[in-house]
């Protein structure tokens, strides 16, 4: 144990001086986090502001001058009406950019209506950007209202003859819930793919570094076997990538108090202060450090058989999507926590902290994703130690 | 080189065979990638580069042994396995008494291992370095002050004691490393080429100190193509090609065997009788 803890104290001190280290596992989840939130925010805000004070440019073929759309749609400023002869006209437009949504309004529309028939109004846009077309609708929306109530009026009708039946929807899930459902899923995702990259960072350059600076034999001629170093080794990559984890959610905060205010509702924030309480936090690193000791499990074979750091980022690149994969699972509609998913790693991790996000319970689902992970962390430890043991790939 | 004088205290070791080799064979699987492993072919193995075939040889306190070859003749893997890195296939050796295989650790506590291409932690102090493998030696601290004090005084390291090891010219560096070997006072010193890639001052440096070793009683095994430096240094020699055993015996033997010939010539001349069987 005393020699482990001094293989952990030197490797610790080292990787902390290697600036490349430093900048994967400290800088970028704790300052690049909040930057990518807060640029993707400012994006979103400067659009939505964008599309609302932009013109919208709307082509028309009005086979029926003078109704009333045409009145009502013409003395808005925020739209500039072209009219055109033909429906090819209008897909032709709004194809070519020329035009962000069309009309068509047939020659009996006004005497439709004025029959109490139903008169069609047929709105063009492009899928692709349909900001447009929900101002179209809106707008229309407007128009047609007054104008049923009109109807109404003369039938001598109230609304309640018309509405059979009236829904009131009540949307019982608290904004905790509803934030966990919209970030649940994305928060694990993160700081999961932090701990990976993390783990990775550090496993390459404490065991492939070590044979690429040729330090290995040293170290090997010294009177420490190969478990005390390899635990060493790993008990400081486990540090790294749950330290790497905690400052990627750690950014997240520090976005919320920076922006919090300017960008974000005040109840957003109030959410966020009851979802990050303290016996979360524990909860999460807990889970974070098997899963943590499974990556560098996983990872250190492969940073023991590679020369160099090249060789090593080269066979532990396709490993990535073996993270993403199940990462991602825990984002998709349907996949829940349950016996199975509980003991399917890093998709476990992420659905666990998925449900605390979102306030529900995760009771035993929680325990059984710590103890499989234990597991299977231990198994992949088992399996670096045979490899960091096979002098074919230590002296490689 | 004065300065490395007194550098070690004298071995008292009560083993006249402090590095025994017995029947030693080495045979490297065949090599594979990470993904798919190719089975061993074991009858191919022989004349593949750095095997080694049934060596068997000894060293002795106060006596520099010297393994000599053309590369991949099998030296370092050889060293190696005299300094447990790596496991004999069949064989037996032992050092100060300890089996290689049986008490490995106990094997690298009596031995100080140096090559010209040693690497340093680039990122740590001369200071934080040797504290490290003190720490892994065992020594205690009253133990480790004293000898580090002896040691950087000896070879000048105080002044750049505290600076990163990356910033270091190579001689400094070669000091450290030195003292890294000598750090917890070894009975047995290995050394693998270790005047490879040096310039002629740093390398004048380890030749005194194989001598330094010598002097206190210490043994020195130390691989080299370096025919200067074996003649140079060496007591008794042990000739490897193609991993096979060519000559073993006192120098004084060989010279006596290859009458008038430089040592070169009667290197190659071994070497070449081994080429024509």
């Amino acid at each position: 144990m005393k020699k482990i803890f001094i293989v952990y104290k030197k490797e610790l001190l080292d990787v902390l001086r290697d600036k490349r280290t430093l900048r994967t596992t400290i800088l970028i989840p704790t300052l690049l986090m909040p930057l990518i939130l807060f640029v993707i925010i400012k994006i979103q805000v400067l659009v939505g502001e964008h599309n609302d004070q932009k013109v919208m440019r709307l082509i028309w073929l009005n086979e029926n001058k003078g109704n009333v759309l045409e009145k009502s749609l013409q003395s808005d400023t925020m739209i500039k009406v072209t009219f055109c002869n033909n429906i090819q006209q209008i897909k032709d437009s709004i194809r070519a950019e020329k035009a962000d949504a069309g009309l068509f309004t047939a020659n009996d529309f006004t005497s439709r209506m004025d029959s109490n028939m139903t008169s069609k109004v047929q709105v063009f846009y492009n899928s692709k950007d349909d900001v447009f077309k929900s101002r179209l609708l809106m707008n229309l929306e407007k128009i047609k209202m007054p104008l049923v109530q009109q109807r109404l009026m003369k039938l001598n009708l109230s609304e309640e003859k018309i509405t059979p039946f009236k829904i009131e929807e009540h949307d019982i899930a608290s904004t905790q819930e509803i934030f966990g459902k919209l970030f649940g899923g994305f928060l694990p995702y993160i700081f999961i793919l932090y701990s990976f990259m993390g783990c990775m960072m550090l496993t390459v350059d404490l065991f492939t570094g070590e044979k690429e600076r040729g330090t290995i034999e040293t170290l090997l001629t010294s009177p420490v076997n190969r478990l005390q170093i390899m635990f060493g080794k790993i008990a400081v990559a486990v540090t790294g990538a749950t330290l790497t984890a905690v400052l990627s959610i750690s950014g997240i905060l520090l976005f919320v108090k920076l922006f919090s205010g300017n960008d974000i509702p005040v109840e957003l924030i109030k959410v966020i202060g009851q979802i990050f309480t303290p016996i979360f936090i524990v909860k999460v690193i807990v889970m974070l450090l098997p899963l943590t000791v499974f990556f560098s499990g996983i990872l250190t074979p492969i940073a023991t058989y590679a020369k160099n750091y090249r060789e090593a980022t080269s066979i532990i690149a396709p490993f990535n999507f073996l993270v993403i994969l199940p990462a991602m699972m825990a984002m998709m509609p349907g996949i829940k926590l349950n016996l199975i998913t509980s003991f399917i790693p890093i998709t476990n991790v992420a659905l666990c902290t998925k449900y605390m996000v979102a306030g529900d319970k995760v009771g035993i689902y929680w325990w059984i994703t710590f103890a499989s992970l234990l597991v299977y962390g231990s198994l992949a430890v088992v399996f670096s130690y045979r490899q960091f043991s096979n002098e074919q790939n230590i002296l490689r | 080189m004065k300065c490395l004088e007194n550098l070690f205290y004298f071995s008292n070791s009560n083993f006249s065979k402090m590095i025994s080799v017995q029947h030693l064979v080495k045979i490297f699987p065949t090599k594979n990638n990470f993904f798919f492993k190719k089975k061993t072919d074991e009858s191919e193995m022989p004349s593949r580069a750095n095997s080694v075939d049934d060596i068997s040889f000894e060293c002795k306190p106060g006596k520099i042994f010297s393994l000599l070859g053309p590369n991949g003749a099998g030296k370092t893997t050889t060293l190696r396995m005299i300094s447990t890195m790596l496991k004999p296939t069949s064989g037996i050796v032992t050092v100060a008494g300890f089996d290689t295989q049986k008490n490995p650790e106990e094997v690298r506590s009596k031995i100080g291992f140096l090559t010209g291409s040693t690497g340093l932690y680039a990122r740590l102090t001369p200071n934080e370095m040797i504290k490290y493998f003190a720490d892994l030696n065992g020594l205690d601290d009253v133990t480790f002050k004293r000898r580090k004090d002896e040691l950087f005084t000896m070879l000048d390291v105080h002044s750049f004691a505290n600076k990163r090891i990356g910033t270091l010219s190579t001689g400094m560096k070669q000091k450290v490393s030195i003292v890294r070997t000598m750090i917890h006072d070894p009975e047995v010193v290995v050394f693998d080429e270790p005047t490879s890639g040096l310039d002629v001052i740093t390398a004048a440096n380890i030749i005194e100190l194989i001598r330094q070793c010598k002097a206190k009683n210490k043994t020195v095994i130390f691989s080299s193509h370096i025919m200067e430096e074996v003649n140079l240094l060496c007591d008794d020699l042990a000739i490897i090609h193609n991993g096979k055993l060519k000559f073993n015996g006192s120098m004084e033997d060989f010279r006596l065997q290859h009458g008038n010939h430089s040592l070169t010539e009667a290197f190659i001349e071994t070497v070449q009788n081994d080429l024509k069987i």
